[in-house]
């Protein structure tokens, strides 16, 4: 089994963590406490005013960076612990903190496809002491889609994306289908007959299976399932839905038990070689599921550089930018200054493709 | 099979069974803690499992879950408040026998049935995981939405007064669920503009509210009258009484964690429904459902044991195809991906030795379990002993934390407050907490697996076919039509038999 030396360690490390925990608890709940004060704090100035920016920001910018980080930075994900934004933080973490010299506070802030952490996210205080990690589309589409997402797109500015994946489209190794053209030829002779399941509606995968089948010219019934991927691969593989349309990640991460038809990127994946792109279909359709982190608009710029770089070599110096490869991501280490047009030209493509989806599923 | 002996060897390891007694320990502590849930629990240690090996993060993750499901029936069973939403069903007895003083009673009872449920749910995982994952896969959206309404029915057997009440407050708890972000077509309900309430109302915000701050209040009451919840009394021999029931009547704690086996490995329901469920089932198949919420050990054996087994059983969907059966689970499988081990057929046959030793301390968690509650449960019961005027301000101070510690967020806090003083006007009227809370977490639940369906039967083109025609949905048609007419059905049976059972009658 495990070696004498790693075991000795696990069990220093897990009595470390228990005992941090049984003082967390002991305390009333410690750990919450360290973050409470935090929110109460920036909760009061955030509701007030934006301009309630504590005062080292108010001096000039060189210095800023100079002494940033001088505290624990707080790092908002916006979904379940353990999901995505959740791995990609912990990837870094401890790597982030030595070369900022700081901790760093992961702090859950879920519900609402993430429309709930990030609205609360913007109104945090803009000085690079309260980053989030971000997810496309969901940032560029909720303020396009929602009509009250508690926040848009150009509250936040993007410091980092760290991997991407581009989405899939998914059957079941029973599936009859086993090239994208049978699925294309299944959907002509019954149109609407074939269920494909994605993520919740006005979504990436909504609007995505939406441009595919208007360019492919057919109709197909779209399954939104609520709960993220895990209800819908396990709705895939009992045969309740003919496909799904997911990150390819996914795919990859179930690759004994489904078949991926198409990969909606720009070329083909290093962890799926033999599953052709849409474009060599000759279909148009690309999409992003892309990882990163960011700041609230304001933050002063030589912050947001200093921070961006940090997450780069962060993921560099892990090896994490290659150990993503075979979990089906792309590593894309767009840094800071490429990472906020990275979010722009998403913004441009997401708004033409919004009333293909409006025309289908209609008004609301 | 080597690899099973080879697990059983692995997981016997002194620093895992240390792994797995320490994290119990804490999982107990936070479970009891009201609004601090298994998932927190298992949430808090993950930064930690990362930097585990994987064997051990594991051990650490299901003796955190295992361990909170017991220490959740504590404040169950002692101030009526469950600690996490798994233990509602066991607030329905276990307060009951407290306030006869035989607290020390419910809570031997609750541990002896957690360790139970843990040991069934360690056995099925072990030996059955592959084939009751398959079959899991059969439940879609259509089985999901009878599942649901299958869980309403429960609502005729929690009211205790009326049944009108009851049908009132799971309509009630159904409607709040509905405020939020809609399942389809993203539509925004019942916000008012406020985007902190986007992501509805937390369950576990509403069950602190709807059972703590009551239970505070009626202490402040009744705080001239009463300066305790019940008497203590020493009691000898408790272990070995419930032990003699379990034993000599093995069928409650068998289909209970059965009931929970099953419930758990589907990825959308949990411990709150196997447990609701499985407390339905055992007054349904009992000789006395009058005893039910007046402090029958029964109940509480049939809920403890339930949200146990459902516990580990969310773990074979987990380990065998990737899909997680509960949030904590959800977790196990972070701390798996980090660690570069894909769940699925690769799992088994490349780290048999890891899961095969996770498995096996999935099962030593229960007796890990049932040292713990009869080592501290003479101590804890002294809880209700304690002064109401130290109580009282406990229970929300408690409550208060706990609400805040879910997202971290203020208006959690102001929304159990404000739910806590609602559901005690409404429990003052005779609405009861229980069915509001069984609206409020079968309501997503039902509609989300509505709203799927309806896509499939457009698609279909036979919404008979798809709502009414699958095997599995024909079953659970059936079971929810027995189970609603139930009241009538038993009333009969016990005027021919002679049994009584007032239960179900109106007593105000």
């Amino acid at each position: 089994m495990t070696g004498r030396m790693v075991t000795r360690r696990a069990f220093w490390a897990v009595l470390a963590a228990l005992s941090l925990v049984l003082a967390a608890c002991g305390g009333g709940g410690g750990t919450t406490t360290t973050t409470a004060a935090a929110t109460q704090t920036t909760g009061a100035q955030g509701q007030t005013t934006t301009t309630a920016a504590p005062a080292e920001t108010t001096t000039t910018t060189a210095d800023v960076a100079a002494d940033y980080p001088a505290r624990p930075i707080t790092w908002i994900v916006s979904f379940d612990p353990g999901g995505g934004s959740d791995i990609e933080a912990r990837r870094i973490q401890d790597r982030l903190q030595e070369i900022l010299g700081t901790r760093i506070q992961i702090e859950y802030r879920s519900g609402g496809g993430g429309a709930v952490g990030w609205s609360e996210f913007v109104k945090r205080p803009a000085d690079g002491y309260t980053v989030a990690g971000l997810v496309i589309p969901h940032i560029v589409i909720q303020p396009l889609a929602l009509e009250d997402p508690g926040y848009q797109t150009e509250d936040i500015r993007a410091a980092a994306w760290t991997v991407a994946a581009p989405g899939a489209l998914i059957v079941a190794n029973d599936s009859p289908f086993q090239t994208l053209e049978d699925f294309v030829n299944a959907a002509k002779e019954n149109p609407k007959g074939i269920t494909v399941g994605g993520v919740a509606t006005f979504s990436g995968s909504d609007l995505t299976l939406a441009q595919f089948a208007s360019q492919a010219g057919i109709e197909v019934t779209y399954v939104p399932v609520t709960g993220g991927a895990a209800p819908l691969i396990s709705d895939l593989l009992g045969g309740h839905i003919d496909a799904a349309f997911l990150a390819s990640s996914h795919s990859v991460r179930n690759s004994d038990r489904v078949r991926t038809l198409a990969i909606a990127g720009d070329r083909r994946l290093e962890s799926l070689p033999d599953v052709p792109t849409f474009s060599e279909f000759g279909y148009d359709v690309t999409i992003a599921f892309a990882w990163g982190v960011g700041m609230p608009a304001g933050t002063p710029e030589p912050i947001v550089e200093k921070f961006g770089n940090a997450v780069i070599q962060a993921m560099r110096d892990t090896g994490a930018d290659q150990a993503v490869i075979e979990e089906g991501l792309d590593p894309v280490l767009l840094g800071p200054d490429e990472a906020q047009a990275y979010v722009d030209q998403q913004v441009e493509i997401y708004t033409e493709l919004l009333p293909i989806l409006q025309a289908l599923h209609g008004e609301s | 099979m080597e690899a099973l002996l080879d697990g059983l060897l692995g997981s016997l390891q002194p620093h895992l069974i240390f792994t797995l007694v320490l994290s119990s320990f804490v999982g107990a502590i936070v479970g009891a803690l009201p609004g601090l849930t298994a998932t927190m629990a298992v949430a808090l240690l993950v930064p930690f499992t990362f930097a585990l090996s994987p064997t051990t993060g594991l051990v650490a993750i299901v003796g955190l879950m295992q361990g909170a499901l017991y220490g959740d029936s504590v404040p169950a069973c002692l101030i009526n408040t469950p600690g996490t939403p798994s233990a509602i069903a066991t607030t329905f007895d276990g307060f009951p026998l407290t306030q006869q003083g035989k607290g020390q009673f419910a809570l031997i009872a609750s541990g002896v049935s957690s360790a139970g449920g843990a040991l069934v749910g360690g056995l099925a995982l072990l030996f059955v995981s592959p084939p009751l994952a398959e079959f899991s896969l059969k439940f879609g959206p259509p089985e999901f939405f009878w599942i649901g309404i299958f869980g309403l029915t429960m609502i005729a057997s929690l009211s205790t007064g009326s049944m009108f009440k009851g049908l009132a407050g799971g309509a009630l708890g159904m409607l709040v669920s509905t405020i939020g972000i809609a399942p389809a077509g993203a539509v925004t309900r019942f916000t008012f503009g406020n985007p902190g309430l986007q992501a509805g109302v937390n369950v576990v915000v509403a069950l602190v509210g709807l059972f703590a701050v009551p239970q505070a209040l009626k202490m402040v009451e009744e705080i001239r009258g009463k300066v305790q919840i019940a008497e203590y009394e020493e009691h000898r021999g408790v272990l070995r009484e419930v032990l003699e029931r379990v034993v000599l009547r093995p069928l409650v704690l068998l289909r209970s964690t059965l009931i929970g086996v099953f419930v758990g490995i589907l990825p959308a329901a949990g411990g709150p429904i196997a447990s609701l469920v499985s407390y339905n089932e055992a007054i349904r198949w009992s000789k006395n459902p009058e005893e039910f919420g007046k402090g029958s050990v029964d109940g509480v054996i049939a809920a403890e044991s339930a949200n146990n087994s459902a516990a580990t059983a969310s773990l074979i969907p987990l380990l065998t195809l990737g899909i997680p059966g509960s949030p904590p689970a959800a977790i196990a499988l972070g701390a798996l991906l980090i660690h570069g081990l894909r769940p699925g057929q690769d799992l088994f046959e490349f780290s048999g030795d890891i899961v095969y030793t996770f498995m096996w301390s999935a099962v030593w968690a229960g007796f890990v379990i049932l040292v713990f509650s009869v080592m501290v449960s003479k101590y804890l019961t002294r809880v209700a002993v304690l002064p109401v005027h130290y109580l009282a301000p406990a229970v929300m101070l408690l409550s208060i934390i706990g609400s805040f510690a879910i997202r971290n967020n203020v208006l959690d806090v102001a929304m159990m407050i404000i739910i806590g003083l609602v559901g005690y006007v409404l429990d003052k009227l005779g609405f009861k907490a229980g069915p509001i809370v069984l609206g409020l977490i079968l309501g997503p639940i039902v509609e989300a697996a509505f709203v799927t369906s309806l896509a499939l039967a457009d698609a279909q083109g036979s919404y008979l076919q798809v709502f009414f025609l699958r095997p599995i949905t024909m079953v659970l048609i059936v079971l929810t039509l027995l189970s609603a007419a139930w009241p009538w059905i038993g009333k009969r049976i016990a005027r021919r038999t002679g049994i009584s059972i007032e239960a179900l009658d109106d007593e105000g």
